[in-house]
């Protein structure tokens, strides 16, 4: 039947860019730390001698998390609110949120330390730890967009590890523009080899094609969906949020990397970087679409 | 559903509630919220002390004073017409005491006519002043070219005593607030200006073009009640869905100005199954019923069609139930009177409950009960009234004195008014009375803020209720800054004229201030003259008599002594002279065919109709940020159909172009307008009289203004605030009413050409 | 009666609890004549800021020429039993009051945003940082309270009071002598997206099916130009920066 709006109220996205920007952050910093642990952790001795850089490279870009989510809130100095044992909230996964933004930090920095001084066996239980912190930090960042049942998009059991293979494949694309920027501040000696370069653009291939598996998932599921995630699908994300979604993640995170590494330019360097920059652009339109595109729908409402 | 809320409160509710409500304590009731008369902040603990007041539009309610502001307005339930509401535009009339852009302080123009440039002066100087250039006026001998425009005169006739005591009668009365083809319509029939309609208690309403449900919310609140509670049906002829239309049983969107057209079908129908109330026809009216049948045999329903584009059948259908249910009535709105020929529509209209002979009965059409006020005594005599009205394309004044009315914008062909505002040699002085820098008074010579409506006393009589009151305007806050009451600007400056009495005009103002006015006009009124508890009533309620108590839960006034719904008394003490022959001579109601020649959806010639939209049903509220929020712009309303033959889209840029000019809109296309029609809302399309109505936050305040908001400044969104569509209707007017000719414009509507920006308006040469 | 969901620190519903209070709105749409009163004594009530509304009417128009309505669906916080945004707050800022009322802790809430998220019926919003009155809370969230600071001194909701119509209608539902609970006992009534398991309680006559997609489908021309522009020109975005612009068609 012909139906129209008339007159309603407005809404805003509520969450926007800032927020994007922060998973993104969070996402690279816990996809470099855990090859960072891979070498001190899980004892693969190829990855010893990034380990400390790595860690490092992830602490920095977690500093930066503060400062974004604490301007994004309304009233800024009410953050420690957030640490306060009283105003608590157990069922809320932002407060817990918060906790392990906070934790997670501190604990890599105890990591770098015991590294720095070689201490194996510290090293290696705070590292377990910073681990698991990482995964989680990022995991709550995608259950806290998951438990809202109205935002068809975002209310997927697949968000977390959506957001988790993304955390990973664009904390290697990041670790990898790093040590190749590295590389050129460093003497010869002391160079990271091509082959280790190769090595984590292939990891960073079989992530991107786990999660081109995921979007397919997510993607077929919203297609045979509801009414709501089909418009989803059809109209906000390739009408809208086409620029994010179809050209960012699609095209930039999973097809052109895809082909740069499995194919036989996989083989240079400058592909891989080439890659790795690629990846976290999508990455980044990733966190764009399902941040806003899962609110979108409904500010209308 | 058979049963209703009410019904079913009544049978269920009403035994048990009765005791309940005597012997329990308060906590323990059930429907327990009260309603009215107190109010709390939400976030401090200060009090908040209640005040009766009355609003322009004469509503009574109560305000609300926290510290020295008015924070709120309610209804006041002792007010028999306030049925425990005001209208949308009431509720935040207060905001104008504080806006940022009224005008608080007297200003002088320096520099060109309407250049903007102000400069504040003393009230003694501004009266001085005024009064100097009065006496040179009266001195040449141009009395009768000193022009009082206005809207309404609020203040219980100040105006016009002060306008006659200068020896002029040239009253330029606007139209925003009245209806000049409607009212005379009724005065030819019963000798009154307006009609009763008693929808409350009716069971079926044929509605002609009104809109109580966007522009009479005290109506519709009855109509309401009459819908849901009564089960009355509501049968709506308009051109637009107007959400009255929207609610009622049956929307027959027809063509404009042919209202009268399918009522002289009804009515035809009616007299030839001789389904008429002869009776009713004999005692009551002068009508010989035979006559009559003959007259309307032409009008066949078929013929209707043709005319109306509604269809022979339910004109016939319409007009068996109309007669055959009873009580029955019609409500009669500007789709009918805003034509050339109005007046006699509404005539054809009312012909309908006549011969059915529902005419002041329960639920029927009634006479209303008017009140009148008195003047204190003496009165100045009237001088003869000009001989023609007043026409802005040519006549001059020697001094032009507005008060709240603005011509230069809401007029049809608003732009004579500018060109004759902006010579100085057509109008010699222009004083204008605030608060807003409104389109007209950009061009003022002088403006002399006066007091607004919770500021200052007036006299306030009932117009359109069934039970008469007397109520007050009282203030219930100081005025803001330096704006003084309007009765004492003109008491001084007659006094400035007149220092010593030699002109004879002192007398006439010496009354007091504006408290004193309000009383005197009050015991003057032959409604009050014999009761000693008026006065007290007055201040104590806001209105006088308090009829009863007002029930919460159901929103009606009960008798104090039976606890039951007050009746209105109904009594015709008059013959309706339909026809009439001799000097004021009337004849039958009769077709007269709207002059635009017939529309062509196909090539894009339609006709323009204009309404009033919700929320800004009434003038003043351009500037009030709520109002404004809700609704800011006027796309032009094109049905869908007649859109996509015409190459428009929804949203698109259209021109439209009438005789005088052309203007550039958004089109808003939709099923809800009948194909042949554009409609475009009154009241948009602000080119001053404010920051808030034209969208300009962040511009500098005006001068004499005092208050900021910083919730206008920072997050006032909207940018749009719709075209004026009076720069195109020509200046019509229907010869029997006087007033204009709203909706009658031929128009011709086609796709923006290259070059048009959104809310151009360009001024054929021939305008 | 189905059993309501608890998470968090959220009070047990009253609802259907002997000798507490309930609190709840009827909304009578056949009544309603779309005139915007209640939102505009709630802006009066509350002096709530430009661009934001805890209480508003949704416009619908329906049918094809000349069979057209136009129905009108005055939308309220729903202060749900089981409200989403509740179990969200990471702070405990906004909370479920015994008597029914969802309602928020201003000097607490940090304007995270995240029960705005949570709500399926936008029926938040967060103050800008201007307000006319400086001692007004800005930069926090806020919604409709049931008029709290009313009801609980015996008076009714500012929108109840207000309503030209006597369309709403608002009281105990607890009380089986209260005019709500007759009207919900009485009529068919509905709540919008019941399926969400939220259990609102504004409960309306003669509602019609509405849901997210609809809304987003059928908004008129007019409606995405004035988006847009509010999107534009709205300073809230300037720190949640986060809508998109739909696509405007050239003129």
């Amino acid at each position: 039947m012909e139906q129209e709006i008339v007159w309603n109220a407005f809404h805003n996205v509520y969450w926007g860019t800032q927020i994007s920007v922060y998973f993104w952050i969070v996402g690279a910093s816990a996809g470099s730390f855990v090859i960072s642990s891979l070498g001190w952790v899980f004892g693969i001795k190829k990855y010893k001698p990034v380990s400390l850089f790595a860690s490092n490279a992830s602490i920095g870009l977690l500093m930066i998390v503060p400062i974004v989510l604490i301007a994004d809130l309304g009233q800024p100095w009410r953050f420690f609110h957030l640490i306060n044992w009283g105003f608590w909230h157990y069922s809320s996964p932002m407060a817990w949120g918060a906790f392990l933004i906070l934790s997670y930090p501190v604990s890599m920095m105890v990591y770098s330390w015991f590294i720095y001084r070689k201490n194996e066996t510290l090293a290696r239980i705070i590292g377990l730890i910073s681990v698991l912190l990482a995964v989680s930090t990022h995991w709550y960042t995608g259950i806290v967009m998951e438990l809202n049942p109205n935002r068809e998009l975002n209310h997927t059991a697949m968000a977390p590890l959506i957001f988790l293979t993304g955390a990973f494949i664009s904390g290697i694309g990041f670790l990898i523009i790093l040590l190749v920027i590295r590389n050129h501040f460093l003497e010869p000696a002391k160079r990271i080899g091509k082959d280790f370069i190769l090595g984590l653009g292939k990891m960073m291939g079989f992530g991107v094609l786990f999660d081109a598996w995921l979007i397919y998932c997510e993607s077929v599921q919203m297609l045979y969906g509801n009414e709501e995630e089909y418009t989803t699908l059809t109209e906000v994300l390739f009408g809208v949020f086409q620029g994010p979604y179809l050209w960012m993640e699609i095209l930039c995170s999973l097809a052109l990397p895809l082909i740069l590494i499995f194919s036989r330019l996989g083989k240079n360097v400058w592909a891989i970087v080439a890659a790795a920059i690629l990846v976290d652009i999508g990455v980044f339109g990733m966190r764009i679409w399902w941040v806003k595109a899962g609110q979108f729908l409904q500010t209308f409402y | 559903m058979d049963i209703n809320r009410r019904d079913f409160l009544k049978i269920t509710g009403a035994g048990a509630m009765g005791i309940a409500l005597s012997s329990m304590p308060f906590s323990l009731r059930a429907m327990e919220l009260r309603k009215w008369g107190e109010d709390y902040s939400y976030l401090s603990v200060h009090d908040r002390i209640p005040f009766p007041y009355t609003g322009l539009s004469g509503e009574g309610g109560i305000a609300f004073v926290q510290g020295d502001r008015v924070v709120k307005l309610e209804a006041n339930p002792h007010h028999v017409s306030s049925q425990g509401l005001l209208s949308p535009a009431e509720t935040v009339s207060y905001l104008k005491l504080y806006d940022p852009d009224r005008i608080v302080h007297p200003l002088k123009r320096f520099g060109k006519r309407g250049e903007g440039a102000w400069l504040k002066i003393s009230w003694q100087q501004a009266i001085a002043e005024i009064g100097n250039k009065l006496s040179a006026t009266l001195d040449a001998g141009q009395a009768e070219a000193i022009g009082l425009s206005y809207e309404r005169d609020f203040s219980g006739g100040s105006l016009s005593r002060f306008l006659h005591t200068l020896g002029s009668a040239r009253h330029i009365v606007h139209e925003e607030w009245n209806d000049p083809n409607r009212a005379r319509a009724f005065q030819e029939l019963w000798g009154e200006n307006s009609m009763l309609p008693d929808v409350k208690r009716s069971k079926f309403v044929l509605n002609f073009g009104a809109n109580p449900m966007e522009t009479d919310h005290h109506l519709a609140h009855d109509l309401v009640d009459g819908m849901v509670e009564n089960k009355a049906k509501l049968i709506t002829f308009d051109v637009r869905l107007s959400n009255t239309a929207a609610r009622s049983d049956a929307w027959h969107p027809i063509l404009p100005g042919t209202d009268s057209a399918v009522a002289l079908a009804m009515a035809r129908t009616i007299m030839h199954h001789r389904l008429a109330d002869y009776g009713f026809i004999k005692r009551q009216t002068n009508i010989n019923a035979k006559k009559l049948a003959q007259h309307l045999d032409r009008y066949t329903p078929a013929w209707a069609e043709s005319v109306s584009g509604v269809a022979a059948q339910t004109i016939e259908n319409l007009a068996w139930e109309f007669a055959r249910s009873r009580p029955a009535c019609v409500i009669i709105g500007g789709g009918v009177s805003h034509h050339q020929f109005g007046a006699e529509q509404v005539r054809a209209c009312m012909l309908l409950p006549i011969i059915t002979g529902n005419i002041e009965v329960r639920g029927g059409n009634c006479l209303p009960r008017r009140v009148e006020l008195g003047q204190p005594q003496p009165v100045p005599a009237a001088p003869p009234p000009a001989k023609n009205a007043f026409d802005a394309g040519k006549d001059r004044l020697a001094m032009l004195f507005n008060y709240r009315a603005n011509p230069a914008f809401a007029n049809p062909s608003p732009d004579r008014w500018r060109r004759l505002l902006q010579d100085e040699g057509r109008v010699g002085t222009i004083v204008d009375f605030g608060p807003y820098l409104t389109e007209t008074a950009i061009f003022a010579d002088y403006i002399l803020p006066d007091t607004l409506a919770l500021e200052r006393f007036d006299p306030v009589a009932s117009e359109d209720s069934f039970w008469p009151w007397l109520s007050i305007r009282q203030p219930v806050i100081s005025p803001v800054g330096k704006s003084r009451d309007l009765r004492e600007i003109l008491t001084d400056i007659i006094n400035h004229v007149d220092p010593d009495g030699k002109r004879k005009m002192k007398s006439y103002w010496s009354f007091g201030d504006g408290e004193a006015w309000t009383w005197a006009c009050l015991e003057a009124s032959e409604f009050a003259k014999d009761s000693n508890e008026a006065a007290a009533k007055l201040k104590k309620f806001g209105v006088w008599p308090v009829y009863g108590r007002l029930d919460p839960v159901r929103h009606e006034m009960t008798s104090f002594h039976t606890g039951r719904d007050l009746e209105p008394y109904y009594e015709l003490d008059r013959k309706l002279e339909v026809k009439r022959s001799g000097k004021s001579e009337v004849s039958w109601p009769d077709w007269f065919p709207p002059t635009p020649e017939p529309a062509n959806p196909r090539d894009g010639t339609l006709t323009l109709s204009v309404y009033r939209w919700n929320a800004h049903h009434r003038p003043g509220t351009a500037n009030n940020k709520y109002l404004q929020e809700l609704f800011h712009s006027n796309p032009a309303w094109i049905n869908k159909a007649t859109a996509r033959a015409l190459g428009i889209r929804d949203g698109g840029l259209i021109r439209i172009t009438s005789s005088i000019g052309t203007l550039v809109t958004k089109a808003r296309a939709t099923e809800a307008i009948h194909p042949n029609v554009v409609a475009m809302a009154q009241g948009f399309g602000h080119t001053a009289g404010g920051r808030v109505a034209q969208a300009k936050p962040r511009e500098a305040a005006p001068k004499g203004n005092l208050y900021r908001d910083r919730d206008i400044e920072n997050n006032l969104w909207w940018d749009d605030t719709g075209v004026n569509p009076c720069e195109i209707i020509p200046d019509a007017h229907d010869a029997r009413g006087g007033g204009y000719a709203w909706s009658d414009t031929r128009i011709k509507v086609m796709k923006a050409q290259s070059g048009d920006r959104y809310g151009m308006i360009i001024r054929h040469s021939n305008a | 009666m189905t059993k309501v969901r608890h998470y968090g620190l959220q009070n047990p519903t009253s609802f259907g609890v002997k000798g507490k209070r309930r609190y709840a709105m009827v909304v009578d749409l056949t009544r309603c004549t779309g005139c915007m009163e209640c939102s505009l004594a709630c802006k009066a009530e509350f002096d709530t800021p430009l661009g934001v509304m805890r209480t508003w009417v949704k416009v619908i128009e329906r049918g094809q020429f000349p069979n057209v309505q136009r129905r009108f669906i005055p939308r309220f916080c729903n202060h749900c039993d089981n409200p989403p945004c509740v179990r969200a707050c990471p702070v405990q800022a906004t909370f479920k009051h015994e008597d029914g009322y969802v309602l928020q802790r201003y000097n607490r809430c940090i304007g995270c945003r995240t029960c705005m998220i949570a709500c399926p019926y936008n029926a938040r919003h967060l103050l800008p940082a201007d307000r006319s009155n400086p001692h007004d809370p800005t930069r926090v969230a806020d919604k409709c309270t049931f008029c709290v600071h009313r009801v609980e001194r015996g008076l009714a909701p500012a929108c109840v009071a207000a309503c030209t119509a006597n369309a709403l209608i608002f009281g105990d539902i607890n009380d089986p002598d209260s005019e709500v609970a007759k009207l919900v006992g009485l009529f068919p009534t509905d709540t919008i997206k019941k399926d969400l398991g939220t259990r609102p309680q504004v409960y309306y006559i003669g509602l019609e099916d509405m849901d997210n997609v609809e809304s987003y489908h059928h908004r008129s021309a007019q409606m995405k130009k004035e988006f847009n522009t509010f999107k534009r020109n709205y300073p809230n975005s300037h720190f949640m920066h986060g809508d998109m612009l739909e696509e405007e068609q050239e003129d």
